[in-house]
């Protein structure tokens, strides 16, 4: 082992990650949503109510509350991790040195010759150094310890979490991206399904009426409340993949021993732009469910 | 001989949830396509199927998703672990700087007894109890003289 992290750069990741985390749970409370929208769009036959009742699209809405508030969860674990790490590299024995100063007055309250005084502090402010030392090395060998032991961990929780939200196959389809499961994007599409036959099947029916003219404005509102979730859905996918990626530069750029600065700006780099995405596409998403 | 049922995985939850997916999407485009000829009852009946279709592509994606967080557990407890390591070597640092500031405190209070002087005794006191509580200590140290009891001023 060898080589240490830099602790202002873990400080770093914590910061922006803490940014974000209130953004993401408004997508884990849509899983349950997207059912409930899908049942909405219905339509009956003219005349008395039909002898087979309308099938629902969606039946696993409770099941899907579930799964929303699991992911908040699992979430919140990686958030935790990050932000005890983060406060872990900001911990350090400022408490001792802040009081510092106020030992030379002490020492003279204390009726202490001005020689006596001066040796006190001396010894004081070297305790003060040498503690801030220890400190500082017991800090950055047990983040390089945690960042080593955690970074397997973290990488799957990341895309793990992405994945739920929306795979990389959802994300670029036609390409050779092996199945990795089921995604809330993929109930997505579901919805974009019934919408569409919703809309479309009366539209065709009649499009130049007044009737028609409305249905046509209500399809284009619907169809684009439902393009900013896609966008935030993808936004999440792209966050939570460059968390994993984050840590893992952090990991490389400690185990090499000096920490590269240049290598430290691209972390900062790689995480805003995923980061203004998402909360870009959140306050899209909020805007328009108003 | 008893076959025992195995559960999906989220793989293949995928795979049905599109293989469903698609067969809505089929249907969709069949009835917006036969708009003109389908009858409303005929109509309903082929939504009442395409809405079927997308219940169970839903279910399966509800599936593979329970399927994806069991996945997750050893990983989300492995986590849960290196915070706590995280968190106890937080404490093990405030701890360090806690008894230093106490020690400190202590070192002054004593220079103050060495000293035998009241007002600094006092203070050296005050100092200890700050630095122990974390809180300056009540005013009950007080550093002037107190007038012995039954005497008026």
């Amino acid at each position: 082992m060898g080589g240490c992290p830099d602790l202002s750069q873990v400080q770093q990741l914590a910061k922006t990650a803490d940014g974000a985390k209130s953004s993401i749970t408004n997508i884990a409370a849509d899983f349950k949503g997207s059912c409930d929208r899908q049942n909405l769009y219905v339509h009956l036959p003219p005349g008395p109510p039909p002898a087979v009742p309308p099938q629902q699209a969606c039946i696993t809405g409770d099941d899907l509350d579930k799964l929303g508030e699991n992911l908040v969860v699992e979430q919140n674990i990686l958030m935790q991790y990050i932000d005890t790490l983060g406060t872990l590299a900001g911990t350090d024995a400022s408490g001792f040195e802040k009081t510092a100063p106020s030992l030379d007055s002490s020492f003279k309250n204390a009726g202490l010759s001005t020689n006596q005084q001066s040796m006190a502090k001396s010894a004081g402010t070297l305790a003060a150094q040498m503690t801030k030392f220890a400190t500082a090395g017991y800090r950055e060998k047990k983040i390089l310890e945690i960042l080593r032991d955690a970074d397997p961990a973290v990488t799957a929780l990341s895309s793990g979490l992405a994945d739920q939200v929306a795979t990389e196959a959802d994300v670029t389809p036609g390409t050779a991206v092996p199945m990795a499961g089921t995604s809330y994007l993929q109930l997505l599409r579901n919805e974009e399904v019934v919408l569409n036959s919703y809309y479309q099947i009366p539209l065709a029916k009649d499009p130049n009426s007044s009737a028609g003219t409305l249905l046509n404005v209500q399809y284009h509102s619907a169809l684009a409340e439902l393009k900013a979730r896609e966008n935030a859905a993808i936004a999440y996918r792209k966050f939570m993949i460059s968390i994993g990626q984050a840590h893992a530069k952090l990991l490389a750029g400690a185990q090499r021993g000096n920490f590269d600065k240049a290598s430290v700006k691209k972390i900062a780099q790689d995480l805003a732009q995923p980061i203004s995405d998402m909360i870009d596409a959140i306050t899209t998403l909020q805007k328009d469910a108003r | 001989m008893a076959s025992q049922t195995q559960p999906l995985t989220a793989a293949q939850s995928q795979e049905l949830a599109q293989a469903f997916h698609e067969m809505a999407v089929a249907i969709g485009a069949y009835r917006l396509a036969q708009v003109n000829t389908l009858t409303d009852t005929q109509q309903y009946q082929l939504q009442n199927l395409q809405f079927q279709c997308l219940q169970y592509s839903n279910s399966f994606i509800t599936l593979g998703l329970f399927a994806q967080q069991a996945n997750l557990a050893a990983v989300l407890q492995m986590i849960k672990q290196k915070t706590t390591i995280a968190r106890q070597a937080i404490s093990a640092i405030t701890t360090v700087d806690k008894v230093l500031q106490i020690a400190t405190a202590a070192a002054v209070l004593g220079a103050s007894i060495a000293s035998m002087n009241p007002s600094a005794v006092a203070s050296g006191m005050q100092g200890l109890i700050t630095a122990v509580t974390g809180t300056a200590a009540a005013p009950s140290l007080s550093t002037s003289p107190q007038p012995p009891s039954g005497v008026d001023g």
